[in-house]
């Protein structure tokens, strides 16, 4: 499709290769049956870098009278220019307008990125409230990772796919080639494992704001792809245009974690862990880099270093790749680094994620790291010549005190204590100390903890300034507002899609871009829809219905509150590999472990 | 070593000259060409471009020197299978050193589409004609238009590099100065100093 003046506002715009599609790899798409339009509510270069899209598309692409296509959000400056040209926001394959689609599917990967759904549905034509949508337009679906708790945004989603989407959403499009009738089709969809249609439930309230019940006979079961191994997966994918933020090929060696940490939302949404074959995954390795010329393969998963078949892996991984090409191993954690698997990928800063500054503390968060396995990780990398590491820790963790923050000064300490043990490293080792505030998220043990406030962060800032002085030891801390929304939107319920419209139509988009993070207009929108945030960061009592209590993840609540009792306690429950702990999973599913 | 040049068009003009070394790297490893490597702590593909042009303009005439063993002619087949739709060989040439097509290129030919016309005398023939480079400051870059000719409707000029002088800023110039529409513009031609094609001197330097 022709976009008249694309071409003299391409020239006009930042990295305008981010708009014109045409990749190589691209599928040939033709207008079809069932025409669905993929959307990513971040720029292209982020869009690019997400896989769930690429097995999604793949899925879709596979189903007779289905074209699925693709689009990102516009970086500002297009989007104007587009909004001033009177255009709409087109896919990037076939270039047709996001209202002319059947089905758009958004995907929910950060709840910083809801205000941009608006946003892109705005520039699309579609209007944003599914009230206000008639048959003539596209159906809105919303599915990933922050769909366990669809309520934010459920005045403008007409339906969300919770849990894995492979089969789930070639399901659900086979279902919308039979069924036109847009009625129809929602009311038959939620036969389908994870389909929810916010329409079709009520929400009562309390007067105190709390939830009194849903219409609804039993929570909304996450969907689940049984057989990871012989699942969806693409052994090709596009080479974006410009860099993208990971630019290298990347395979899924397992969903889940078998960790359970207890802040850590992915580590019970994507249970249970099912691990992908090594024959498997090296076929797809060499397929892919021999149909993109990528020289980088990344290795993903929630944690890489416990995946079974690791070292069988990287073993055929090398007999099999391009001699050049570099393996990228994710979120290693601190004991299951091994200096072997990463020598390759010359580096000169490490990553590690304590989280916390002590043992008790990172007992309560269930991230079983030991001193000693901190020796042994950092040594090894030591000795093969990094010079830098930057450590990941969280502020306002349930039970946390001022010893706990002061704990994070004794680990820099006793980090350069082992560095400068060993006289022929170079002479300085350089350590980012980085701390994000604790979001507590739904489906965890600490969905119900309250998030600390602004001056809680303030003093344990000025806390770990006061000791943190080291020569090269450098101190960042995130925006606390910014986490704040985080949280809010995250165990949100229905009533904030007023809020999230309004802060759209003060011009909040892309919040979670720093700089166009605009808090003053969120507060402003809360204002207006008369709700407050403190609400939604408050402690939440064990017995009050949750917003996401309409889902069920099959991991059971008993076993969270338990989780919960067991972090007061400083108690650590441990990863599945050492054991059954009957999370509720199995009732669905046989674990391998 | 192979010498080649190829296009940069069909959308491949709005990628950065950076993000074009990265898809010629690729191609190169799609295609099985194996290219050699820098030594050092981060090794990279040897891969030599000529000068960049601006995003948004096309070319018919980028040139790259790449150090592999292929044949020439195996390297323009292999290599125009794998690589993006508008990054295209327009020929290959085996070369025993690594040529200067940064520095030996520096001039081109540009075709200018969506000027209104106008007697090209006035800008040959003028004492100066000042752009505005990109810090903002004004030059004079008389000495660096060599020809400016009517062609149909299209404008057909030579011009240097150097001085801020840009094609789409000269261009504009006379967008500015005389009328237009949308503006398209190619780069038709490398040339060295003496105004010969790039192409033209390659069969004296290569095998």
């Amino acid at each position: 499709m022709e976009i008249k003046g694309l071409d003299e506002i391409l020239k006009r715009v930042e990295k305008p290769s981010r708009y014109i599609g045409g990749e190589y790899g691209e599928r040939d798409l033709k207008p079809n049956k069932l025409n669905y339009c993929l959307c990513f509510p971040d720029v292209y270069e982020v869009a690019m870098s997400n896989l769930s899209l690429r097995i999604v598309s793949e899925a879709l692409n596979s189903v007779d009278g289905v074209s699925c296509d693709r689009c990102c959000a516009p970086w500002p400056d297009f989007g104007k220019e587009l909004k001033n040209a009177g255009a709409y926001l087109y896919s990037l394959g076939m270039k047709m307008p996001l209202k002319d689609f059947d089905m758009i599917g958004f995907t929910l990967q950060y709840e910083m990125s809801y205000t941009t759904i608006l946003y892109m549905l705005d520039l699309g034509g579609i209007p944003l409230k599914r009230e206000e949508r008639g048959d003539e337009y596209p159906i809105i679906q919303a599915g990933g990772p922050c769909a366990v708790n669809p309520e934010p945004l459920a005045d403008f989603v007409d339906i969300f796919v919770i849990g894995d989407g492979e089969d789930s959403m070639r399901e659900l499009a086979e279902l919308r080639l039979s069924c036109p009738d847009k009625r129809k089709f929602l009311k038959r969809a939620t036969e389908i494992q994870g389909v929810y249609v916010p329409s079709l439930v009520e929400v009562k309230y309390n007067e105190n704001g709390t939830i009194s019940g849903f219409s609804l006979e039993k929570p909304i079961k996450k969907a689940l792809c049984r057989d990871l191994d012989k699942g969806v997966f693409p052994h090709k994918m596009l080479v974006p245009n410009c860099e993208s933020v990971f630019d290298r090929a990347v395979i899924e060696v397992m969903r889940g974690c078998y960790r359970g940490c207890r802040f850590c939302q992915a580590g019970f949404i994507y249970r249970p862990v099912r691990p992908r074959m090594p024959d498997t995954l090296v076929e797809q390795a060499t397929d892919l880099i021999k149909n993109t010329g990528f020289d980088e393969l990344g290795l993903n998963s929630l944690s890489t270093g416990d995946y079974p078949y690791l070292k069988e892996l990287i073993d055929k991984l090398k007999k099999s790749l391009p001699e050049e090409t570099k393996l990228a191993l994710p979120s290693l954690r601190l004991d299951s680094f091994d200096g072997e698997f990463v020598q390759e990928s010359k580096k000169n800063s490490l990553t590690f994620a304590p989280e916390a500054g002590t043992q008790r503390l990172r007992n309560v968060i269930n991230k079983d790291i030991t001193e000693d396995d901190v020796e042994r990780g950092l040594n090894m990398a030591f000795d093969m010549g990094y010079t830098g590491i930057k450590l990941y820790f969280m502020f306002g963790l349930p039970t946390e005190t001022d010893e706990d923050v002061l704990g994070i000064c004794d680990i820099v300490d006793r980090i350069r204590k082992i560095y400068s043990a060993n006289p022929s490293r170079a002479r300085s080792l350089r350590i980012s100390v980085s701390a994000s505030t604790f979001i507590p998220k739904p489906f965890t043990p600490f969905q119900w903890e309250a998030q600390i406030t602004a001056d809680d962060v303030k003093h344990k800032v000025e806390l770990l300034r006061s000791r943190l002085f080291s020569r090269n030891t450098y101190l960042s801390w995130n925006d606390f507002e910014l986490s704040e929304m985080e949280a809010v939107l995250a165990r949100g319920d229905r009533r904030l899609g007023k809020v999230i419209e309004f802060a759209y139509k003060k011009g909040c988009y892309f919040d979670g871009w720093t700089d166009y993070f605009k808090p003053k207009e969120w507060n402003e929108a809360f204002e207006e829809a008369g709700l407050n945030k403190r609400f939604y960061t408050r402690e939440w009592g064990e017995d009050e219905i949750l917003p996401w209590d309409l889902v069920d993840v099959f991991v059971d609540k008993k076993f969270l509150l338990k989780e919960r009792k067991k972090a007061y306690n400083a108690e650590v429950t441990g990863s599945c590999k050492g054991g059954c702990k009957g999370c509720g999973i199995q009732k669905v599913y046989r674990c391998d472990v | 070593m192979i010498l080649f040049r190829y296009t940069k068009i069909y959308g491949a003009e709005y990628v950065s000259h950076l993000d074009v070394l990265r898809h010629l790297g690729r191609s190169f490893t799609r295609a099985g060409i194996k290219v050699g490597y820098s030594q050092g702590y981060h090794p990279h593909k040897l891969i030599y471009m000529s000068a960049p042009i601006g995003v948004g303009m096309k070319s018919l005439s980028e040139y790259c020197v790449v150090d592999t063993d292929e044949k020439a002619e195996d390297f323009k087949k292999k290599f125009n299978e794998h690589s993006p739709k508008g990054i295209k060989c327009l020929g290959a040439w085996e070369t025993p050193k690594k040529v200067g097509v940064a520095s030996d290129i520096v001039k081109a030919k540009y075709r200018i589409k969506g000027l209104e016309k106008f007697p090209e005398e006035d800008i040959t023939s003028g004492e100066s004609f000042i752009i505005t480079d990109r810090e903002g400051r004004e030059k004079d870059v008389k000495d660096l238009i060599y020809s400016v000719e009517r062609d149909g409707e299209d404008l057909v000029c030579v011009l240097g590099f150097g001085n801020g002088l840009r094609a789409e800023k000269f261009a504009s110039a006379l967008k500015e100065r005389y009328g237009g529409g949308d503006i398209d513009i190619t780069k038709e031609e490398a040339l060295i100093e003496d105004g010969t094609p790039f192409e033209n001197i390659l069969k004296n330097i290569c095998l």
